[in-house]
């Protein structure tokens, strides 16, 4: 435990976590402020476009970082995959600010656990993408794969008029097959996470 | 062939014919009595008047329970079909079972009915869309003469026996004038007629009956609700119902007053200022205290998350408004209640009353009750069939006005005259001792339409329309 604890505030520490937490923060401060109706507006629609856009923010975000936690140290993964996590989770007070105000028919819990659950679940498919893509000697081709394979899941999903991966149609309503396909994908992502932390080496303790 | 065998060959040829026409008048007696166990007539003797509410009589002849459906298209060639579909459950059972109601009906591009009973389509039928027609109907009841039937060429007219004339005042909606030419109409379907607004003239013919002529005074008139009831000899014979109220844009101009607002946004800068100041304590938390500042920023979100949920959320999913307007004169006028929605999520809203939506929406009907699917953020108007109400202003015969009713008047306005506040029960309206409040505008926007001379007032709870007598007098020519 106290391993976990000095990984994660040192992970929390790296120039990379404090900068894709600002610019994620960042993005949907503007995209609330964007998306908030006028004064002389009728309907508040601000939740719809915000929604949309914080699930494929976090989307993208867990599955580039999913990418690239697929060859680091399997201790180090875990913490990244809980930086991810908590990012994912401190966003949740904009959502629920723009709900409030729009009154859409899509029940509360759904947007509440659909946002840490499409984190985790998007993760391990980052891990299994940034696998695949080193197996095929691909890796450099990562950062174009990574927005590739999520346009690739959400053209699928659009094609087969499903909504199983797709972030955009999972975020406005209450979906059984995304709840399926992400709590799966986050259940093989914790046993290994276990897995893997049991099975690697503790910090060294330096003197 | 021997003489005996002819013989019997021409009985059985006989016994054959007789047998298949026997089969076939059994046959057809069948066809027609299934098309004899339901009939319905729509309007009054089958002439509806288009954006009215319109009575109709259903006859069933031994049909158990039945599914009466009656389809209104509506749309237009921009918006596509749009759909309001009346239907109703009703219980048959041996012997004549007659159910007699009131239906709005728009203009229509197609309008059509089905009885059905025990999946069986039993009856049905449709009225032509070029006979939508929103001009005001005639009835005639009895033979009125030739010199009275060429007062009413011009309009719609229609005859119809003095049994038919419904008791409710829903239903002469659309009527502009009955004519009454035989005394055994009955008196409470003519007055029903007078409240709606209709010119109800009686004939000597009528005034023979006691009760009819009891109705108006001799050679005179009586204004009673928003129309009158006139005898033959006061009478002035006129192309048009110029006599009523417009109750149609009365009704329009008070559905679209002082409506339910929105719930406003909040201002966005401070939202902004709100977002970023979160986002920069949780970067900061996250970057400088380490596991700590890991709680310490889920705590701060769900703190937030609590924070703006009491401040932004709208206190009901659903706003409702319910008001009355009442148009008459002397004491008795025509209710109209309009029911106001605004729904913030998409819903299927039900209102508990007959009624119709102003908007050109699509709904389903049924003899208590409006459904309709809405979207989101979206307003919805219905207006419940008509019926009749007390109406506490009076007109005296100096002119002056009183508050006859049991509750105190807010606000009194005449047009052309002044307005006065807080007018007691059982008082008369004084001229103002000080200056009143400036009218809402409910009271500005029926005062536009109302006749020089007439009253709008408010309880606090309803609205009322008092139009003085000698206003509809004068109007007629």
């Amino acid at each position: 435990m106290t391993d976990l604890a000095a990984r994660l505030d040192a992970r929390f520490r790296d120039s990379d976590a404090v900068q894709v937490a600002t610019l994620v923060m960042a993005a949907l401060v503007v995209t609330l402020g964007f998306a908030w109706p006028t004064p002389g507006q009728g309907a508040n629609e601000s939740w719809y476009p915000f929604a949309q856009a914080r699930s494929v923010i976090l989307a993208l975000l867990a599955l580039g970082y999913g990418a690239s936690a697929a060859v680091e140290p399997p201790r180090r993964a875990v913490v990244t995959g809980i930086m991810v996590l908590v990012v994912a989770l401190v966003a949740i007070p904009f959502d629920v600010a723009a709900y409030a105000a729009s009154y859409p028919a899509t029940p509360l819990w759904w947007s509440l656990v659909s946002i840490p659950l499409a984190a985790t679940g998007y993760l391990v498919a980052g891990v299994a993408l940034g696998r695949l893509a080193r197996a095929l000697r691909l890796g450099v081709m990562l950062p174009i794969l990574v927005p590739a394979t999520l346009a690739g899941l959400l053209f699928a999903d659009l094609q087969l008029g499903w909504t199983v991966f797709n972030p955009l149609t999972s975020a406005l309503n209450v979906s059984p097959w995304f709840l399926v396909s992400m709590s799966t994908l986050s259940l093989v992502g914790v046993v290994a996470a276990v897995i893997a932390w049991r099975g690697s080496v503790p910090l060294e303790v330096r003197p | 062939m021997s003489g005996t065998a002819a013989q019997r060959w021409r009985i059985a040829r006989l016994v054959a014919v007789i047998g298949v026409v026997a089969l076939v008048g059994a046959a057809s007696a069948q066809a027609g009595g299934a098309s004899r166990s339901a009939s319905l007539e729509l309007g009054f003797g089958g002439a509806v008047v288009a954006d009215a509410w319109n009575p109709f009589r259903l006859v069933l002849r031994d049909v158990g329970p039945v599914t009466f459906e009656l389809a209104i298209d509506r749309g237009t060639l921009r918006d596509g079909e749009r759909w309001s579909v009346y239907r109703a459950e009703l219980p048959g059972g041996s012997g004549l079972s007659v159910v007699e109601d009131e239906v709005f009906v728009p203009v229509w591009r197609s309008l059509s009915w089905t009885v059905r009973s025990g999946g069986l389509t039993i009856a049905s039928g449709s009225v032509a869309r070029t006979q939508a027609d929103r001009r005001p109907l005639d009835v005639i009841v009895g033979e009125p003469g030739p010199v009275v039937r060429g007062g009413v060429i011009g309009g719609r007219s229609v005859d119809l026996a003095a049994d038919r004339l419904p008791l409710r005042s829903a239903a002469y909606d659309g009527v502009g004038r009955v004519i009454v030419a035989t005394p055994s109409a009955r008196p409470q379907a003519l007055l029903a007629a007078a409240v709606a607004g209709a010119e109800v003239v009686l004939t000597p013919a009528a005034v023979a009956n006691a009760e009819l002529s009891a109705l108006v005074p001799a050679g005179g008139e009586r204004v009673v609700g928003a129309g009158r009831l006139v005898s033959l000899d006061a009478w002035r014979p006129s192309p048009d119902t110029a006599a009523r109220v417009d109750q149609a844009a009365l009704l329009s101009a008070f559905a679209a007053a002082e409506r339910i607002a929105l719930p406003r946004p909040a201002p966005v800068l401070p939202l902004l200022v709100a977002a970023a100041g979160y986002a920069l304590a949780v970067l900061l938390v996250l970057r400088f205290a380490g596991v700590p500042g890991v709680t310490a920023a889920l705590v701060l979100a769900l703190g937030a998350s609590l924070a703006v949920w009491a401040p932004l959320r709208p206190e009901r999913p659903t706003l409702d408004a319910s008001r009355d307007l009442v148009i008459g004169a002397e004491g008795i006028g025509q209710r109209w209640r309009v029911h106001e929605r605004v729904t913030l999520p998409a819903q299927t809203l039900v209102l508990d009353v007959a009624g119709w939506p102003l908007s050109n929406v699509e709904a389903r009907l049924g003899p208590a009750s409006v459904t309709v699917d809405l979207p989101r953020w979206r307003h919805l108007t219905v207006v419940e069939r008509p019926r009749t109400a007390a109406l506490p202003l009076l007109q005296q015969a100096d002119g002056a006005w009183r508050n006859q009713g049991a509750v105190p008047l807010t606000v009194v306005a005449i047009r052309g005259g002044e307005h006065v506040d807080d007018v007691p029960a059982d008082a008369l309206v004084m001229p103002p001792s000080r200056d009143p409040r400036p009218l809402p505008s409910i009271a500005l926007a029926l005062l536009e339409l109302v006749p020089e001379g007439a009253a709008v007032a408010s309880d606090g709870a309803q609205w009322f329309v008092a139009l003085p007598s000698a206003v509809l007098a004068e109007v007629a020519p």
